[in-house]
């Protein structure tokens, strides 16, 4: 039986309760950087001394203290994992492929590492999450309006370990494998082609999914449902990722829209304490052409296709009118079910569960079709 | 530690809420996958020395309690004052003997969660059919889920199908990624 420790009062030592003791404990954190993704919503990069490797697809609880010692914790989606897993070789900031899955994580092709901590102690595990401002929240709008560089913050985890990608082995007399069977003539879930379906800030783990495939990975596609395209997340990167996955211009994937946008030119407000170190995690966001090794260069990553789908206002000569996504798109702009990909839906209640829905009616097994749902229905 | 100043006006404290979790008005949906399809509802309740199932005619007909409580959510949220309809688990297990102390609750689905067989009997966990006056919605676990408000919303399977006790503790399915075996709001039996 584990406790969390208790309140604030342990910051000074709760890095010794750190990987050997409660995996669980709050760890003590620093916002490091701050990208605005578009007017409602922000990443921010937190480095956390002694935080464990993250996978792609778990979240952290996050734990805001008042000045009088009041605290609230909320969950958010890891939207970068990649600079969570770093070498505790002294004096090398580095990446280590500590997963044991052979692919390395792309992470030191694209630059993308742990910071030096301030003492010189190694390097420092950073992770980045995106946050939607709520109007009528109580830590959304610190997040993203208040929250600055330099500013402390507590981190509970990384967790989860179902919606996750690469996807974990199950020993076989598991309580998974147990209730969960394979589909037949399926390929085994670590090797399967992957189908990311996100809703508005349903993005932001799908997000981390894509930025941890290696070159090695199965190709993937993504399929993103937002209001307009003002409310597109890393849209510059993923325009990027899939036009460097494919080797030619992004003219190959005609759902890709390249319209200019707001996003696409995120405010980097600074990266406190990372700052002399070039290729932090805020990079992978900067415009095409800023990067020029981003996204893995001439290696031609694992295939990725990006769609998106518009709501209410969709770009100007974008040939899909804005409205909800239906039924028979989705079955055109995801991966077949005789593929059986292994899918990932995230996003509201409302859009997860008819999607997942008219996934299985599609032919999906549903042990295949991973949801992560936010908010009330 | 240094707070984030003006952080905290929104503050909502009230004394029914454990430890690290703030009140929602809405209801949230945790789940791992697609609403199950349920074709033909059946709930099987079994121990060592034997074993009951329940057509839905079968459980529509045993006596329903009213349940008003609050719910707690691994995730953070809670709701205060939620009003249920359901059958108390001492009901379906009366005449069934058992020396297990645990037990394995399965879903339609075929999701599974483990508890304490303690946190089951003496009218503290029911399965439940109605949700504020109105047939519990398949997103919520329609059309009957399990109901042990004592512990966190996840050990309260959805669209349950069985119950079966166990002599030894084994974990389910959310207790196999990570997830508390017990669940405790009040200690924040989340993860382990």
């Amino acid at each position: 039986m584990s406790e969390p420790v208790a309140g604030s009062a342990g910051v000074t030592g709760a890095g010794e309760v750190g990987p050997a003791g409660d995996p669980y404990a709050w760890l003590p954190a620093t916002i490091v950087s701050s990208v605005a993704q578009t007017s409602r919503a922000r990443s921010l990069t937190l480095a956390v001394p002694g935080l464990r490797p993250a996978r792609a697809g778990q979240h952290v609880d996050l734990r805001l203290t008042a000045d009088d010692g009041y605290t609230a914790v909320r969950s958010y989606s890891l939207s970068d994992v990649r600079a969570s897993r770093v070498s505790a070789v002294s004096g090398v900031s580095g990446v280590s492929d500590d997963d044991g899955d052979g692919r390395g994580d792309g992470a030191a092709a694209d630059g993308t590492r742990g910071a030096e901590s301030a003492g010189g102690a190694g390097p420092v595990p950073q992770i980045e999450v995106t946050v939607e401002r709520l109007d009528d929240g109580e830590v959304s709008p610190y997040l993203v309006d208040a929250a600055e560089p330099g500013d402390p913050i507590e981190v509970r985890g990384p967790i989860g370990g179902w919606f996750v990608w690469p996807p974990s082995e199950f020993e076989p007399e598991s309580a998974v494998h147990a209730v969960l069977p394979e589909p037949e003539g399926a390929t085994p879930p670590t090797s399967a082609p992957v189908q990311l379906i996100g809703g508005g800030s349903g993005v932001a783990p799908l997000m981390a999914m894509v930025r941890a495939r290696g070159r090695g990975a199965p190709p993937m596609r993504l399929l993103a449902s937002v209001r307009d395209p003002g409310s597109r997340w890393y849209v510059a990167e993923l325009d990027e990722a899939a036009r460097a996955s494919s080797g030619h211009d992004a003219a190959a994937t005609p759902d890709v829209v390249a319209a200019p946008d707001v996003a696409a030119a995120p405010d980097v407000e600074g990266a406190l304490g990372t700052a002399a170190a070039p290729g932090t995690v805020a990079a992978p966001d900067a415009p095409p052409g800023a990067a020029p090794d981003a996204g893995g260069g001439a290696d031609h990553p694992a295939p990725l296709v990006v769609d998106w789908v518009f709501s209410r206002t969709a770009p100007e000569g974008h040939d899909r009118p804005a409205g909800r996504l239906t039924r028979d798109e989705l079955e055109r702009l995801v991966l077949p079910a005789s593929e059986h990909p292994l899918v990932y839906v995230c996003g509201a209640n409302s859009f997860v569960a008819v999607v997942a829905g008219w996934l299985v009616e599609l032919g999906h097994a549903p042990t295949r079709v991973r949801t992560e749902r936010f908010g009330g229905v | 530690m240094a707070g984030f100043t003006g952080f905290g006006k929104r503050r909502a404290a009230d004394p029914r809420l454990p430890p690290g979790q703030y009140l929602e008005s809405g209801f949230p949906v945790l789940s791992a996958g697609p609403t199950p399809n349920i074709k033909r509802w059946e709930l099987q309740v079994a121990t060592e020395t034997g074993q009951r199932s329940l057509s839905w005619a079968d459980f529509q007909a045993l006596p329903h309690e009213a349940i008003e409580t609050d719910i707690h959510c691994v995730t953070s949220w809670s709701k205060l004052g939620t009003h249920w309809r359901g059958v108390s688990l001492d009901t379906l297990f009366d005449g069934l003997e058992t020396s297990h102390e645990f037990a394995m609750a399965t879903s339609h689905g075929g999701y599974t969660t483990n508890l304490p067989l303690s946190e089951l009997l003496g009218g503290k966990a029911w399965v439940v059919d109605t949700y504020e006056g109105q047939p519990l919605h398949a997103e919520h676990g329609g059309p009957a889920r399990l109901f042990v408000p004592g512990l966190y919303f996840w050990k309260s399977a959805k669209w349950l199908q069985g119950i079966q006790t166990m002599a030894s503790d084994r974990r389910g399915f959310w207790e196999s990624m990570g997830y508390h075996p017990h669940g405790d709001p009040w200690k924040e039996e989340r993860y382990a």
